[in-house]
């Protein structure tokens, strides 16, 4: 029956048969290529990539403050197929010898293993600061790509089981096979690239790669690689806003970045410009990166390049700042420092010396030793573009040292150093603004009419309006208010009178000052192209206190001083009933309390009775007698805005916080009529081929059309600031005999931030030239003492700005360098 | 009387899967183990050897031999009588699929029951098996001429034609081809007239140009580009099939042994898949090209005795189920090898018995229950 299919059977046998035979066959010639050289090497295919060097960063006249320099690098690779114990031990040698070349002339090489032989004897892993879990994963994938046998986890069994496979010497100490493990380890876990070579020591000298030269034939799997490493010739200059570059070491982000190119040994930007422009800087991603495409046969050796590719380099980067305005800047900011630090210690003597000021000034101190002004921040921006000339926060510190990876002990020491040379002042510090706030009182009023240009107001001493119990008025800085009679607008900024800009800001009521702070961007971050930027912010019901959100969650820390103290007292009055409540019921009445002054009224009483009775068991009646109603009430005062508050907020001082970056565009934008900008760093960026990748433009978010002659009172104010008729200005005394009178403006900031009058902070902006403003600047002194303290830096930034304009007409030319200061 | 049906049968399939299945067994506890330092004793071997895999596959084998024992009591015929209902079944479940699954590695065709993958594309073949031969028989039986007119041939042709698209769509190429490759060959068994045969084949000529410029996913499309030129992406897909090749090569004639510290695939990543697509080149590496002759020898035999007891069916539809999965393990010996060896595109097709992955043990294992059964009720022959 089955013979029908015959002829079909034998067939279907007959083709199995050859198929087979077939598979067969190839794999006889497959497994037999190794012998056969000239049948492998079409299977050897292998492409290694190299970075582009990271773009440069230029100054607006060219001059280069960042840039890749030619670098040695000792390279290990090891090929794929030599992987038996001989082979091991045979590039174990070559480490050696590598290392030893390497150490005698003065070189380091890398140190990443991660198990460590700490000093009590005992092996640890060690993955940094992580937390626990994550370590714990960290370590086992770790073991697994180090392909430790399964189960093998105690460091010090899998540091012996490493030595051994790697066939380091039974001679050679812990700390010498780290070395030698730590070249493994990063071989290791390339996995799947393990054609890409590890580095080993970056930066080598001359002698070393001389001597590794010669002995290259000794050396298997050893090799010498042209690198780059970045540079910074002006190393403390402009530090904070270049940033520096360093290792991936986030693995996330590491996984992220290597869809793009990025490699193990990629460098990134971490801060500054480094960072915020790291996609145009980079040589790192695929686009940019050149390949090499070569075949090797199977003993590993390179047979013949297929393909070639040379890397592109990133994009260049051409930035608003000057470098000599900004060294001008920096110098000018550190003389101002340190001048004005001798000032406050010889005060501090003097007042030490005086029997009756030591017992005061100990008095208002405690027992704590006095902050004295250590630091400052300087910025200079265009005003009609806003594109910043200079910007500088000091004390600054060597970018050079961040190259390749700072020590932990050199970083430690930056990061205990009291002056913080690390933080960066423009953008990140915040503090209470003093009388460089006023001109947004005046403009604010002016605008909304709430005040003529002609007006006038007598400084009357305490503004008592808001005063009901009998507490200090808030009142002017003179001691003589007769002094600040018929105050206008011009006048008011000129001798920075409080009292004027109490009524102004009464009239103009909190709302409408907050409302005019957003406006001139005091409340918001400038959006200045560098990371971390801190937004400021200006005092109204909600920033001192949003009974909508959680007490943790509030802007200031008044909320959470003034819960402490409820929960404080709660815990007393439990004490005093003999009754001790838990932890959790303070926390819940405290909570609930604090949570009444969200409710508008200032009085309070029986509500916070209801809490005490339903919560804390103390009856109303009982609460009532003691008093302890009015008591919490008054703390909670703290917590509500009132009229005090507001017309304290109009001259800068309260909780109102403010960033110097902000300070800055403020003046800028009321000189400018009112274009709120964001503030440009980059000028343009270039690609390596010299196209125009971008070109920053001007920003103008919104116009508030100031009106001319409200800009010109506040210039004619800040002029008066600095002159010394009729009495003379707050910053008289500075300016005095300055070869540049008259042709600028400035203003004062002196804010308290402890009872002790020394440690003040101090502000100065200003603006030149008179007639037609071009730039502004922000001088930011913390501890200042005083906001004319701050000016002797801006008097040096514009001695130098005037002489350069001088310079120029002296010569009867224009100066060449583009974008120069000069109009 | 159960003695005699134990005696009949046949125990040579068994003993040729079991032995394939131990050496599969082997292999992939020796790709997944990590390097062992030194010379290291059997005993420490034992100790270190991760057995996680094989111990798994070998609870796939047994479920596998409880299906064959199950369809062994189960008559063939009767479950003829079921082909309509198994068929639209599966297309209901291969539809489903597209709809619904999840995707894994680029395919969409897995369901995930109780967290681990289902692939119904799998065990489908087996339904597609029974559909083709069913109809194919219907045609022939107790008949000289074999499948000529087009009245015969649409009915095979269509019922295998909606699975077909509903797995292309997923897209599982691999798996499409196998169903295609059944398909063919119990046409071919069924006597598909020369004539008509050299019509499909200038048709295939013709659509597989189209497919490629107007169907094929870009992926796919790199996939074959990179087969034929593994050096346009060293990176990344040339890379499986170049390190497969290297692995291969490693090997040599006699390998490097199980378990020894010097194979490549325990460098951690050297080579994706190391234990399932790719086992056949990790077992040459460690027992080389003898021991991959070994194993074709192996399959060689299997898929020989298939057609062997096929060919002595009672009836057609015995021989063309029997037939049936005879084509299946050849496609995917040979598609699994020739890809391990470098001769034929990466498909995610796995190696019947020997490499690692439960869908496919039980689907190979409901195969050989089926051949088995239609062996064991050749009554009609043997009395004869």
């Amino acid at each position: 029956m089955r013979y029908k299919y015959r002829n079909r059977y034998i067939i279907v046998t007959a083709l199995i048969a050859v198929t087979f035979l077939g598979l067969i066959l190839g794999l006889y010639f497959r497994t037999t290529a190794s012998a056969d050289s000239s049948r492998g090497d079409t299977n050897f295919v292998r492409m290694t990539s190299k970075a582009g060097r990271r773009g440069p960063i230029l100054d607006i006249n060219g001059t280069q403050l960042a840039y890749d320099v030619s670098v040695y690098n000792v390279q290990f690779l090891k090929d794929v197929s030599k992987n038996n114990s001989s082979d091991r031990a045979n590039y174990t040698q070559s480490i050696i010898k590598a290392v030893g070349i390497i150490e005698k002339n003065g070189s380091k090489t890398i140190d990443t293993f991660n198990i460590v032989f700490g000093q009590n004897g005992t092996f640890s892993y060690d993955f940094g600061d992580i937390s626990v879990q994550l370590e714990q994963q960290r370590i086992k994938n770790w073991l697994s790509n180090m392909a430790v046998p399964e189960n093998m986890t105690d460091p010090e069994e899998v540091y012996y089981e490493l030595r051994n496979r790697y066939r380091i010497p039974e001679e050679m100490g812990y700390d010498d096979a780290r070395k030698i493990l730590s070249i493994w380890q990063e071989s290791q876990l390339t996995g799947m690239y393990a054609y890409e070579p590890v580095t080993i020591a970056t930066d080598v000298s001359y002698e070393t790669i001389a001597e590794i030269e010669v002995m290259l034939d000794q050396m298997d799997g050893i090799s010498v690689d042209l690198g780059s490493k970045r540079y910074y010739p002006y190393s403390e200059l402009a530090a904070h806003l270049l940033g520096y570059t360093g290792r991936i070491s986030d693995p996330d982000q590491l996984e992220e970045l290597s869809k793009k190119g990025y490699t193990e040994s990629s460098l990134i930007g971490k801060i500054g410009l480094e960072y915020s422009l790291e996609e145009h800087l980079s040589g790192e991603v695929s686009e940019k990166r050149g390949y090499t495409t070569f075949r090797i046969d199977s003993t590993g050796s390179v047979k013949d390049i297929i393909g070639k590719s040379d890397p592109k380099s990133g994009d260049t980067v051409v930035l608003n700042i000057d470098l000599d305005l900004e060294r001008v800047v920096m110098e000018a900011l550190e003389n101002n420092v340190t001048r004005v630090r001798a000032e406050q210690e010889e005060e501090y003597n003097k007042r030490l010396a005086d029997d009756k000021l030591r017992e005061e000034m100990l008095e208002e101190l405690g027992d704590r030793e006095p902050d004295f002004c250590n630091s400052g921040a300087a910025i200079v921006v265009d005003i009609d573009t806003l594109d910043v000339r200079a910007i500088c926060s000091y004390p600054s510190f060597d970018l050079n040292e961040f190259v390749g990876g700072i020590s932990a002990d050199r970083l430690r020491e930056f990061t205990e150093d009291e002056a913080t040379p690390l933080f960066d002042r423009t953008i990140q510090s915040r503090s209470t603004p003093g009388s460089i706030f006023k001109l947004l009182t005046a403009v604010a009023g002016l605008m909304e009419n709430e005040v003529t240009l002609g007006e006038t107001i007598d400084d009357r001493g305490p503004f008592t309006k808001y005063i009901t119990d009998g507490s200090d008025a808030p009142k002017c800085w003179t001691k003589y208010y007769s002094n600040h009679k018929a105050q206008n607008v011009v006048k008011a900024i000129k001798n920075s009178c409080n009292y004027y800009f109490f009524v102004v800001a009464d009239r103009l009521k909190i709302d409408r000052i907050h409302k005019w702070a957003e406006y001139l961007g005091l409340t918001s971050k400038t959006g200045i192209e560098l990371p971390y930027e801190t937004a400021g912010f200006v005092g109204d019901q909600k920033t001192l206190y949003d009974s909508s959100k959680d007490i943790n969650e509030q802007i200031t820390s008044m909320p959470r001083l003034v819960y402490n103290a409820v929960r404080k007292r709660l815990k007393a009055f439990g004490a005093e009933r003999n009754m001790e409540y838990s932890s959790d019921k303070l926390s819940d009445a405290a909570e609930k309390i604090v949570a009444l002054a969200g409710t508008g009224s200032s009085k309070m009483g029986d509500k916070i009775r209801k809490v005490l009775q339903n919560i804390l068991d103390i009856p109303e009646a009982y609460s009532s007698n003691k008093g302890w109603d009015n008591e919490l009430n008054a703390l909670l005062l703290e917590l509500i805005w009132d009229g005090t508050d507001t017309v304290t907020t109009g001259i800068g001082t309260n909780i109102t916080q403010l960033t110097p970056i902000a300070v800055v565009r403020y003046l800028a934008t009321i000189l400018n009529g009112g274009k709120l900008m964001v503030p440009h760093l980059v000028n343009r960026i270039v690609s390596a081929d010299g196209k125009v990748v971008s070109e920053t433009e001007k920003e103008v978010l919104y116009d508030l059309e100031i009106r001319q002659e409200f800009i010109d009172a506040v210039k004619e104010g800040m002029k008066e600031v600095t002159l010394t008729t009729d009495g003379g200005g707050t910053a008289a005394k500075v300016f005095r005999d300055f070869r540049y009178l008259e042709q600028f403006g400035g203003k004062s900031g002196t804010a308290p931030v402890s009872n002790f009058d020394l440690e003040d902070n101090g502000w100065f902006i200003s603006f030149a030239p008179y007639d037609e403003p071009e730039i502004a600047i922000v001088v930011f002194l913390p501890h200042g003492a005083s906001g004319s303290n701050a000016a002797y830096a801006v008097r040096d930034i514009l001695e130098y700005y005037f002489d350069r304009i001088e310079d120029s007409d002296r010569n009867g030319r224009p100066v060449e360098k583009e974008g120069s200061m000069i109009p | 009387m159960r003695l005699k049906v134990l005696k009949r049968i046949d125990w040579l399939m068994i003993i040729l899967a079991a032995v394939i299945l131990v050496f599969g067994m082997i292999s992939i506890s020796s790709a997944v183990s990590p390097a062992s330092s030194s010379e290291v004793s059997l005993f420490e071997l034992a100790k270190l050897a991760n057995t996680e895999y094989s111990s798994l596959q070998l609870v796939y084998f047994g479920a596998g031999a409880v299906i064959i024992a199950v369809l062994l009591f189960i008559d063939y015929s009767n479950i003829g009588e079921f082909s309509e209902i198994i068929y639209w079944v599966s297309v209901a479940l291969l539809a489903a699929v597209a709809l619904f699954g999840s995707e894994i590695n680029g395919t969409a065709g897995w369901f995930k029951i109780a967290g681990r993958g289902f692939q119904p594309a799998e065990f489908c073949k087996i339904a597609i098996i029974i559909v083709i031969a069913k109809e194919t028989a219907k045609v022939t039986q107790d008949k000289e001429t074999g499948l000529d007119t087009v009245k015969e041939i649409w009915p095979v042709l269509w019922r295998f034609m909606i699975p077909f698209v509903l797995i292309m769509i997923q897209p599982d190429w691999g798996s499409a081809f196998v169903y295609f490759f059944i398909t063919a060959g119990i046409m071919f068994m069924g006597r598909l007239g020369w004539k008509k045969i050299l019509v499909f084949l200038l048709l295939i000529a013709v659509i597989v140009p189209l497919l490629w410029f107007f169907v094929m996913d870009d992926w796919q499309k790199a996939r074959i580009e990179v087969f034929l030129y593994p050096e346009l992406d060293p990176m990344g897909n040339g890379l499986q099939s170049m390190r497969a090749r290297s692995v291969i090569e490693a090997g040599g004639l006699l390998g490097k042994g199980f378990f020894s510290p010097d194979l490549l695939t325990q460098q951690s990543n050297y080579l994706p898949e190391e234990h399932t697509d790719f086992i056949f080149a990790s077992m040459v590496e460690s027992c080389g090209f003898i021991g991959g002759l070994i194993l074709i020898l192996l399959y060689v035999f299997l898929i020989l005795r298939i057609f062997r007891l096929a060919i002595r069916a009672k009836d057609d539809f015995g021989m063309y189920i029997s037939c049936g999965v005879g084509f299946m393990l050849i496609f995917h010996i040979v598609e699994n090898i020739g890809m391990n060896i470098g001769l034929l595109p990466i498909t995610g097709v796995p190696l019947p018995l020997f490499s690692y992955g439960g869908s496919n043990m039980i689907t190979t294992m409901a195969g050989l229950g089926l051949v088995m059964g239609v062996d064991l009720r050749r009554q009609s022959w043997d009395l004869l």
